[in-house]
């Protein structure tokens, strides 16, 4: 490693071995020559050194100034004055040439360390040029722009798009959304549409759009205003919070109202279905309060997105000032739903629960069933089929749920607020039983 | 033998002790039997014919690397001892040293540890009115503390760094004020130590010696009393571990809770930022999409830009036009990017310099890296935006490259002569004796 020319000690030591090899190629061959034995090698071993070995069948052969050194079982091995000599100034260069090589190394290692802080400080500058090449090249790569930094409380995404799920979807086209989130009139959307239409992706992306525009990355979006957060939480109703226990529901919770403490106009809110590992009853008061409380926090309220499938949440907007209805548009075609994966404006009052049922797979049959059974609750309970009428307001703007419905409403809100991708379609069957012996008690 | 043992094992109480004995790392008594299950050795014993054979393992002095790793990764603390004087020279019993304790925040084994991750080690300390917390990446010389009076945040803010080791005074072990960081600690081994490394006057000098410096003011934290409290035990801990110079920890770096857009622990899984929610792993994450860095410390640096991303709108603008002016100019950017890829973890090459743990590979890396240095300046002046500006610092170390490049070559398969030897493990034996110096040095 060490260049010649570097340390003249070091290159003459290097020399004496390098020079050693052609003074054993040129003894062998002077050896070999003047005892005629042509089997005589000049070798080299750990415990005896520099050694020239002869056959045993010529070993009368040597000439008188070899001295013996060790006897093996088919050959000799002996020993000269001149070998001697080369032996000690040839090991002895090695260990000199050993030690010198790491005495430069420490004295290159420690001239390296005088320099040390402007080592880290290269390091670190290095670092943060790669880190900036690096997003201009990932923006390229992905169709990223700038995004506008302000701080005038509004979020502006125009087609915005969902960094991981966009690449992750490589063959079905990412359906970019454009939404605006602001203090003064759009500050909690709440936003229905039924399971699988893709609420989580819309509300993720917001939230990571702000993230990597803070962090100085472009983003995926065609244009955005980003006007500087200070916090963002994001919350995901669990779906086994029934089965593990109301304790656990009510650690999340707490957990969670710690949290919101902390929000302020500037932060970003992602509620994302929370309430749903309740009951119907207690999840809709739950959506309901934490709406509401989020809305009217401190007087100025938190930017918020809303996914919730409690349709009657969307009776917020009515009393809100600052609530918004949005919806992920469906398609309905011929008795399938297609996804349309694009935010509206507008609540929805249908989970299209057994379209979706059909999309994870449920058997025909069940569908069929359960078809009917909703053609018929629908038929009977016209009052159903408009707003929900779950939540109602009183004069004082307290949430007051209507629990004394009539029985079809209550079967509807079953169904509505089913999980079908939760289901097997064991379960299915079993609830469809459920209901139909509901329907004929009735 | 067992009695000099015995000595150097009752001030490691909490390690597993790799007792040097030739070719091998023996384990005695506990140890063995802990040892022997954990890495699935034989356990033997020593003097089986006694009526109380002390039970005993070993690995071999050459793979000891892969054995610690082992253990330390199932949160062990594993203490080397060493022979510290030539078994040739030495009269009677081979005088042996604790040369280094090794835990899990404790790494300086680049091989031990994820290129792209911090590996950190932090410590905490409450008082009355408020919470100091240190942490600190012993490889890479990262040290930062912080203070805030409320635990929430602090607790937020342990989950975000994520260390691998977590320092508490005793007192954490009962003291109710630490039940909460405790309990966020979670399957992190804790290592508590004595009340009075954490006190403010210990810590406070202790920091000032590692710094070099007569106050903390131009480290913005003199008066911070809990967090240079955490900070100093920190200090502590690296020198009773570490048993050499660690210059490389000469700055920290105070920071505010609330100086950095706010993403609370359970948020950062919901979006998915670092880990996967169902395979934990990177796959299908934002920093999965966005890490495309060609460096080490690119790639842990764009980690921690993600964790904590800017509140102060200038900073963020400067970031942003740097990456315009990139985008714009791709063809530079691009053949920056090519260049960037010959620089090795400076960072870490450093720590481990100023640690004397750097071997002749080591040096090569450095001496590759430097020789691309004028290169990447040259493309670098042909952008304007002020985070590109190549400072002074950087002008300097192209001076330090003339000694290491004048008396290197690139020749890295045998740096040195006594790697090829037959038993190159080890340098011969005139050397031993003078890394030892460069040690007490």
């Amino acid at each position: 490693m060490i260049k010649s020319g570097y340390n003249p000690e070091l290159d003459e030591l290097i020399q004496i071995s390098r020079d050693g090899k052609s003074f054993l190629v040129e003894l062998e061959r002077s050896e070999k020559q003047a005892t005629g034995i042509n089997s005589l090698k000049v070798r080299y071993n750990k415990v005896f050194g520099y050694f020239i070995e002869v056959p045993k069948s010529r070993s009368e052969s040597i000439p008188a100034h070899y001295v013996r050194k060790q006897t093996l079982v088919n050959a000799e091995r002996y020993i000269t004055d001149p070998l001697k000599h080369f032996e000690n100034k040839v090991l002895g260069a090695e260990e000199r040439r050993a030690a010198l090589e790491y005495e430069i190394f420490n004295q290159i290692r420690n001239q390296l360390l005088a320099y040390g802080d402007d080592l880290k400080s290269v390091a670190h500058h290095l670092a943060a040029v790669d880190c900036l090449l690096n997003l201009a090249h990932v923006a390229d790569q992905n169709n990223y722009h700038r995004p506008q930094i302000t701080r005038d409380d509004v979020i502006d995404i125009k087609n915005g798009r969902h960094p991981v799920i966009e690449k992750m979807i490589a063959a079905e086209r990412f359906v970019p959304n454009t939404i605006q989130l602001n203090n003064h009139d759009q500050q909690l959307l709440i936003i229905t549409g039924p399971n699988m239409a893709g609420k989580s992706t819309v509300l993720r992306q917001v939230a990571l759009l702000v993230v990597m525009a803070q962090m100085g990355s472009f983003i995926p979006a065609e244009a955005a205003r980003i006007s500087i957060t200070d916090r963002i939480f994001t919350r995901v109703g669990a779906l086994d919070n029934l089965a593990s226990g109301q304790s656990t529901f009510m650690v999340e919770m707490q957990e969670t109202a710690n949290i919101l403490n902390h929000a302020t106009a500037q932060s970003l809110v992602v509620m994302d279905e929370i309430g749903r590992g309740t009951s119907t009853f207690d999840g809709l008061s739950i959506a309901w309060a934490v709406a509401e409380y989020l809305h009217d926090l401190k007087g100025e309220g938190v930017k918020t997105l809303f996914a919730t499938h409690y349709h009657e949440l969307t009776e917020l907007a009515n009393n809100k000032p600052r609530a918004v209805n949005f919806n992920i548009a469906v398609k309905e075609w011929n008795d399938e739903i297609i996804f349309l994966r694009k935010l509206v404006e507008g609540g929805t009052n249908r989970s299209y629960g057994i379209q979706v049922a059909r999309l994870a797979g449920i058997p025909a049959a069940v569908i069929q069933r359960s078809k009917k059974i909703l053609t018929k609750i629908e038929n009977s309970a016209p009052a159903v089929t408009g707003l929900p009428s779950g939540g109602a307001q009183n004069d004082q703007g307290h949430v007051q749920l209507n629990l004394f419905r009539t029985p079809e409403q209550r079967l509807v809100a079953r169904i509505q607020n089913i999980d079908i991708n939760r289901m097997t379609p064991m379960d299915a069957l079993a609830f469809l039983d459920d209901l139909q012996k509901h329907l004929k008690n009735a | 033998m067992i009695q000099q043992y015995l000595e150097i094992k009752q001030r490691h109480q909490d390690a597993i002790l790799f007792y040097r004995m030739g070719d091998f790392y023996e384990m005695f008594f506990e140890d063995a039997h802990v040892a022997s299950k954990a890495l699935e050795i034989t356990l033997t014993s020593r003097n089986k014919n006694d009526a109380v054979p002390v039970p005993m393992c070993g690995v071999p002095y050459r793979a000891a690397q892969g054995y610690i790793a082992r253990l330390i990764e199932k949160g062990h603390k594993v203490a080397i001892c060493d022979q510290v004087e030539d078994p040739a020279l030495a009269k009677g019993l081979v005088k042996r040293e604790v040369v280094r304790v090794i835990t899990p925040g404790m790494i300086v084994e680049t091989e031990l540890l994820d290129a792209r991750r911090n590996n950190f080690i932090l410590a905490l300390c409450c008082n009355r009115s408020a919470t100091g917390i240190s942490f600190l990446d012993l490889s890479t010389g990262t040290f930062k503390l912080a203070q805030s009076n409320d635990n929430t945040a602090v607790l937020e803010e342990m989950a975000r760094i994520g260390p691998s080791e977590v320092l508490l005074p005793e007192s954490a072990r009962s003291g109710s004020e630490y039940i909460a960081f405790t309990r966020q600690v979670g399957e992190t081994p804790i290592t508590y130590i004595e009340e009075a490394v954490f006190s403010y006057r210990n810590a406070h000098e202790r920091l000032l010696r590692q710094l070099g410096t007569v106050n903390l003011e131009g480290f913005g934290c003199e008066g911070l009393n809990p967090a240079v409290g955490a900070a100093g035990a920190l200090v502590h801990y690296v020198s009773e571990t570490q048993k050499h110079a660690t210059s490389h920890l000469n700055r920290i770096e105070t920071y505010r809770l609330d100086q950095y857009l706010f993403i609370d622990e359970q948020s950062c899984q919901n979006l998915e930022l670092i880990k996967n929610i169902r395979s934990g792993t990177r796959r299908g994450t934002v920093i999965d999409i966005l890490d495309q860095t060609v460096t080490a410390m690119g790639g842990r640096l764009l980690n921690h830009w993600l964790r904590y991303p800017l509140m102060d709108d200038q900073k963020i603008e400067q970031r942003l036009s740097a990456v315009a002016e990139a985008v714009e100019n791709l063809d530079i950017c691009q053949q920056l990017r090519q260049k960037l890829k010959s620089v090795s973890d400076l960072e870490r090459l450093h720590g481990k310099i100023a640690m004397g743990h750097a071997g002749p590979r080591d040096l090569l890396a450095v001496r590759n890296s430097l020789m691309v240095l004028p290169e990447i300046r040259t493309a670098l002046s042909q952008l304007q935006s002020e985070r590109y500006s190549w400072d002074g610092d950087a002008l300097r170390l192209e001076e330090a490259e003339e000694p290491i490049i004048q008396a290197t070559n690139s020749d890295e398969e045998t740096p040195f002569a006594w790697m090829r030897r037959p038993d190159s493990s080890r340098p011969p034996s005139a050397m031993m004796h003078r890394q030892r110096l460069t040690r007490a040095g």
